[in-house]
């Protein structure tokens, strides 16, 4: 499926641009999720549900496709807006993609290594001379990990690294890999639901970074202002629902996630719980500059960025209410 | 092939595909009309490359959502010259010539035992169809988590992808050895040996080396497909790499080196074909019938 | 009937099973033949002497009765006969020479002796120049020539030639004929063709058998008397047109 997303993404591309918005009543908008349907993006659903979007005469269309795909199509000026991870806006401007980030969902990195207990490991400096199995060398996971590490006093010489695709929880419960490398959200609720003990060595409990939250692109940012913060407010008024009803938001996920009343409702509850957990800021919506410094010098030292990047120009408060 | 239902199944969807590798065949002409050849496809080429152009001028396409060729050409000697294309390049080619190995031994050992026992066939025709209709990229993850994500998972993957049109064409070809044949060398007391070498092997052998050709290029599929699950190394996770740092350019040289690859194994069978097959005149014949009836 | 018999077909019966009772092909076929003779085999088309031909090559085994080659009884293929089949029957991947020396290789004889019966075999047949020739570059009687020689090659007691000539043109037919006459008469082998040709059984045999309609009896067996070396002007002959007759009455 991932071989042929760049020929979708091309085909949509073109589609696309002959597309322009309805005139008059609500504006349609897709919006690239970067992921599948699933629990997590229950803020939006409770937004759409509620009927936020409508008042800012937006009709959102949920795109379930890659996260890279939504950076490119966002930064052809062809999507107004998509739900990206933080790094993705930084490695997408020094492609000289136009992405900016205009509002922080996750108010925390949510990677974490996962560890069996009893391998008895319990903070980053543990992980010296580990197996660890990660989905690849690239993307969220791969960053986080290097967080950790960095955390430990430890490069990536210090450890075995193992790609193993996005099967980490079938590769734990094998008894392969011992330790991982996941959302905290998913993959320690799913082994533990599975009757494994585990440790979990977050990211956030060792640096700050930003995370997951909404890209526009600079020509809409510059022209259309008013869309952008329509936008966000609806956004952050469902993200504000689900912190203050989860079960309410449970319950009208149940609509938009397809085969989700059929999952364990008690690990997808707790799922919502330790994401509400990642969600909760004195200010929602807001990026702390500290967090983007260190994930910018994170990238720098991975090579992952050839060299800096003027911030400012890249995330922005500006629409943040 | 027998009154089996099965097979007849099976060769269905061979033939569908090898309908799709048609025009690629098509290119690969057995006779000696190569030189001409080479005249339209640089044609070909030009033309594609002066579309590609046309593509990006007239449409604005930017670059991160389609590089201009010669954006591709300058990231392709870069990826050259630090090494790193050759490097993955050599990690997938290893993969598709071992899983090409793997899979093409194996489903000769099962065609052949297959086109031998119409009792065996029958037991095993579900299970054989059954391998042709689960998707590669379903069980490549289970491949990579049952055998870790190393050289072994991807290289099952090949073999995999190859298995079930090498097998349909060992069966297929050994079917189609004369009876009249067969009954000349048990008139000449042939052992076992001898009529699998003397008869069956290159009577056989021009329908084998037809799923070979569409093997190989399948093998580079395979290749990819288990390395976009999991790995550290090869086109694949190149390919995986280059699209999350947003480098389209290096997407696209990966593809073309894929590409490459791909129609260097097919024209390597090609060659084996023209070396082994001389005793049949037209490259047409060779494709999907053997006709033993010499015109008398 | 000259000489001792070298193949003796005892009440030989063949039916083969089929949906409805089996068809019964061969019906207690008793005859012999003797040593160096040259038996034809005539008969309606479909009358099982394919079959029986089979049966003596040791390919087919029968329902009934037995054959006997050389004083022991036929039970798989038995060694020295050579069998000529109704097309060529080549391998298209081998040379003329390679296809001629198929039995030598498979019998393990060296490459020297192989080489040297092939050269044999091939001046014998009149193929010098075609030796490193495909079977795809011949003609349909340059092919058969290479299939005779085969069988041939290595030494058989008994040549049994299904319609050997069946797929030829008349005259290429005719010349073949004459030409087997020679083979025959340089190496004196026992044959049993089997001819849809009443000329061509005149020309080259000694005794004609006559089947029936299936299930196949012999139902007249003539000795072919007429003197040889036969040449062609035999055919314009009172004696041969007599013979003629009464074979073609004896198939209808």
């Amino acid at each position: 499926m991932k071989r042929n997303s760049m020929f979708v993404f091309l085909a949509l591309s073109l589609l696309l641009a002959g597309c322009a918005p309805a005139a008059g009543g609500a504006r349609s908008l897709r919006l690239p999720m970067g992921y599948i349907p699933n629990i997590q993006y229950a803020p939006f659903y409770v937004a759409v549900e509620n009927g936020y979007f409508a008042e800012e005469g937006l009709a959102l269309d949920f795109d379930y496709s890659f996260e890279t795909d939504g950076v490119a199509l966002v930064g052809a000026g062809e999507l107004p807006f998509a739900v990206v991870s933080a790094e993705q806006v930084l490695l997408a401007r020094a492609q000289g993609i136009p992405v900016v980030y205009v509002a922080a969902w996750f108010q925390d990195f949510p990677i974490a290594a996962v560890a069996a207990a009893e391998t008895g490991i319990q903070t980053p400096a543990d992980l010296a001379g580990q197996r660890i199995g990660l989905p690849g060398l690239f993307g969220a996971s791969y960053i986080g990990l290097q967080a950790l590490l960095n955390a430990g006093g430890l490069s990536e010489q210090d450890v075995t690294l193992e790609a193993i695709g996005f099967n980490q929880v079938e590769a734990f419960a094998s008894g392969q890999q011992p330790i991982i490398v996941g959302y905290i959200n998913n993959e320690p609720l799913q082994l533990r639901a599975l009757g494994f003990d585990v440790n979990v060595l977050a990211v956030r409990d060792s640096l700050h970074l930003p995370a997951n939250g909404i890209i526009t692109n600079e020509d809409t940012a510059r022209n259309n202002p008013a869309l952008v913060r329509a936008f966000v407010s609806a956004l952050l008024r469902g993200l504000d629902d689900t912190i203050n009803d989860p079960d309410a938001a449970y319950e009208i996920s149940l609509k938009y996630v397809d085969n989700l009343a059929e999952a364990d409702a008690a690990v997808q509850k707790e799922v919502l719980a330790v994401s509400i957990d990642l969600w909760r800021a004195e200010r929602p919506g807001f990026s702390d500059p500290a967090a983007w410094e260190n994930l910018h010098a994170l990238l720098l030292e991975m090579g992952l960025l050839e060299r800096p990047l003027s911030l400012s120009d890249a995330v922005t408060n500006e629409f943040v209410p | 092939m027998h009154g089996v239902s099965c097979p007849g199944l099976l060769r269905g969807s061979f033939v569908s595909r090898m309908a799709m590798n048609k025009d690629l065949m098509t290119n690969f002409p057995l006779s000696a009309r190569r030189g001409r050849a080479l005249a339209p496809g640089a044609f070909a080429l030009a033309l594609g490359v002066f579309l590609w152009y046309a593509l990006i001028w007239l449409g604005g396409v930017q670059p991160f959502i389609l590089p201009a060729p010669h954006q591709v050409w300058g990231r392709f000697l870069r990826a050259l010259a630090d090494g790193s294309l050759a490097g993955h390049s050599w990690v997938t080619l290893q993969e598709v010539l071992a899983g090409l190995a793997l899979g093409a031994a194996a489903a000769m050992l099962f065609g052949y035992a297959l086109a031998k026992s119409t009792v065996l066939e029958k037991f095993l025709a579900p299970y054989v169809v059954a391998s042709q209709a689960v998707p590669t990229v379903a069980i490549a993850p289970l491949l990579v988590i049952w055998f870790g994500p190393g050289l072994a998972s991807k290289v099952l993957v090949c073999a995999l992808i190859v298995f079930f049109p090498i097998l349909i064409n060992t069966v297929v070809g050994v079917r189609s050895v004369p009876e009249d044949l067969r009954d000349l060398m048990r008139s000449l007391h042939a052992s076992r040996a001898q009529t699998f070498r003397l008869l069956e092997l290159p009577a056989a052998l021009p329908v084998l080396l037809g799923g070979f050709r569409i093997g190989a290029t399948l093998a580079v599929i395979g290749a990819v497909v288990g390395e976009f699950v999991g790995a550290d190394r090869g086109l694949g996770y190149l390919l995986s790499v280059a699209r999350g740092q947003y480098d389209v350019a290096l997407v696209f040289v990966a593809v073309f080196t894929l590409i490459a690859m791909a129609l260097s194994l097919y024209g390597l069978v090609a060659l084996a074909e023209r070396a082994t097959l001389g005793w049949q005149r037209q490259a047409e014949q060779s494709r999907m019938t053997f006709n033993p009836t010499e015109k008398n | 009937m000259t000489g001792k018999a070298l193949l003796e077909v005892i009440r030989l019966s063949t039916t083969f099973r089929n949906g409805n009772g089996g068809l019964h092909v061969l019906d207690g076929l008793d005859f012999s033949v003797a040593e160096y003779q040259f038996v034809a085999l005539l008969g309606p088309s479909g009358s099982g002497k394919s079959t029986l031909l089979r049966t003596l090559a040791g390919l087919l085994p029968p329902s009934r009765g037995r054959v006997v080659f050389k004083g022991q009884r036929v039970d798989g293929p038995p060694r020295g006969v050579g069998y000529v089949f109704q097309n060529a029957n080549l391998m298209p991947w081998r040379t003329v020479e390679e296809n001629i020396t198929l039995p030598l290789e498979l019998a393990g004889a060296a490459n020297g002796a192989a080489a040297a019966k092939s050269r044999e075999m091939v001046e014998l047949v009149g193929l010098q120049g075609f030796e490193e020739a495909l079977p795809r570059d011949l003609s349909g009687g340059m092919a058969q020539r290479v299939a005779i020689a085969r069988a041939l090659a290595h030494d058989p007691d008994l040549l049994l030639m299904d319609e050997p000539f069946g797929a030829l043109d008349a005259i290429t037919r005719e010349r073949m004929g004459l030409e087997l006459l020679r083979i025959w008469e340089a190496r004196r082998k026992t044959v049993l063709m089997v001819t849809h040709d009443i000329a061509e059984a005149l020309m080259l045999a000694d005794r004609a058998l006559v089947f029936s309609e299936r299930p196949a009896r012999v139902s007249m067996e003539l000795t072919v008397d007429l003197p040889r070396p036969r040449l062609d002007e035999l055919r314009y002959t009172p004696e041969f047109a007599a013979l003629s007759r009464r074979l073609r009455d004896a198939i209808r």
